[in-house]
């Protein structure tokens, strides 16, 4: 590639660790610029810059984030031209990410626009609530606008790999519960680590459950619910908000432990409220 | 379990103190070590010898991996604040949320905690999936 071996003439040797880059930067800006017929007037180059290639220079993508890079207007100009539309995409990408981890990149305000705070779990459960709170909080201590959209199913890692999607910029956020931490040993094949590909950000809220029994049910203990649960295992059933939530862990783990193999249908998260 | 199908069930408070204040529904016991101040009456799981069946519950706040220290840094503070408000704790309390806040790092040794911990209970109770199943 023209662009490389001319960096590296430069002096420019990290320009080959740009492209390994752009494998990893699924998503990033392509909403940006897929609207973008003219990929050069997303540049923004400040005047005066010398068009020489080795040169460090700050630029800027339109709707995205600011950095210094190793490249030039010629260099960009040369992408542009010569690249069919899609390399031209995932070249700017990677030119992206690479601003977003350059130590001297330069701190932008922050937040630039409305905070996405997405919810894997239904309008109007309890992670809902929680985050709707503080969501609330946030914009009348901190002026954020938030947009909170509720994305649940699959033991809340439909929610959290949409999240994985948007760009690392802090303008997509995402709420886990409980029963995401269960995720992992429920469905092995999840294309994500929540403790590698996501990073923390504060804990909001713990809280405990009740355990309610139908006023028909002769017990009004603990002992005395495990005793009739063991004498006659067949006729009990719980019930819980779906696989890998609290109520289903709750009911299936330790109470398999301390009772019989219990039997117990699955619930479906209760259906959204509106919002 | 209102009509009768299940007849038992963990849950969330907030959406069962009130049948259980209309008697629709029977509270046996609470899963944390100490008492409920919206369920002051009803003893806790401990109390009444099952401390295994002891259980958080807890929501937190995640970034996408490579988001810029500056900007983690700012969304910490800002709900770290948030959560100190007054409203927000008022909010929380009815729900029977406790605010809970921190650094990043805990909440991050936190989340690998209960990665452990439920995997370890899944696997111990054989835990599975109906496709699984």
């Amino acid at each position: 590639v023209d662009f490389v071996q001319r960096g590296h003439r430069d002096g420019l040797q990290h320009l080959e660790h740009l492209q390994p880059a752009l494998q990893a930067s699924d998503g990033i800006g392509m909403r940006h610029w897929a609207s973008l017929h003219d990929f050069a007037a997303g540049f923004h180059v400040p005047e005066g810059i010398v068009p020489a290639a080795g040169i460090n220079r700050r630029f800027a993508l339109r709707g995205s984030c600011r950095g210094n890079i190793s490249c030039t207007v010629q260099l960009q100009e040369a992408i542009v031209r010569n690249r069919p539309a899609s390399s031209v995409c995932r070249f700017t990408l990677s030119f992206l990410t690479a601003a977003a981890v350059l130590p001297d990149a330069q701190a932008e305000p922050y937040p630039r626009g409305p905070i996405r705070i997405i919810v894997p779990s239904a309008a109007g459960t309890p992670p809902d609530i929680v985050t709707r709170i503080i969501a609330n909080e946030l914009g009348q201590s901190e002026g954020w606008q938030t947009v909170i959209e509720n994305k649940p199913g699959a033991i809340q890692t439909i929610g959290i790999a949409e999240a994985l999607r948007a760009p690392a910029d802090g303008h997509t956020l995402v709420a886990i519960a409980q029963s995401s931490a269960v995720a992992p040993a429920l469905l092995p094949g999840i294309g994500f680590r929540l403790d590698i590909d996501l990073a923390p950000i504060i804990k909001l809220t713990s809280s405990h459950h009740v355990l309610v029994v139908h006023p028909s049910v002769a017990a009004n203990s603990v002992p005395e619910l495990v005793a009739l649960l063991k004498s006659q295992p067949d006729k009990f059933t719980f019930s819980s908000g779906g696989f890998g939530t609290p109520a289903h862990l709750a009911g299936s783990s330790s109470w398999r432990l301390v009772c019989a193999s219990l039997m117990f249908p699955i619930g479906r998260s209760r259906r959204p409220l509106p919002t | 379990l209102i009509n009768g199908t299940n007849q038992y069930q963990f849950i969330t408070p907030l959406p069962v103190l009130d049948l259980i204040a209309v008697g629709k529904l029977r509270p046996l016991a609470v899963t944390s070590t100490t008492r409920l101040p919206a369920l002051k009456d009803v003893p806790t799981i401990v109390e009444q010898g099952f401390p295994q069946l002891v259980m958080q519950d807890w929501v937190g706040l995640l970034a996408k991996s490579g988001t810029p220290a500056d900007v983690m840094a700012r969304l910490n503070a800002a709900i770290s604040k948030a959560l100190a408000s007054g409203a927000v704790r008022d909010a929380l309390a009815r729900m029977a949320a406790e605010p809970a806040g921190g650094s990043p790092d805990e909440f991050g040794r936190f989340v690998k905690s209960q990665i452990a911990h439920w995997g370890k209970v899944v696997r111990e109770a054989g835990i599975r999936m109906p496709h699984q199943q």
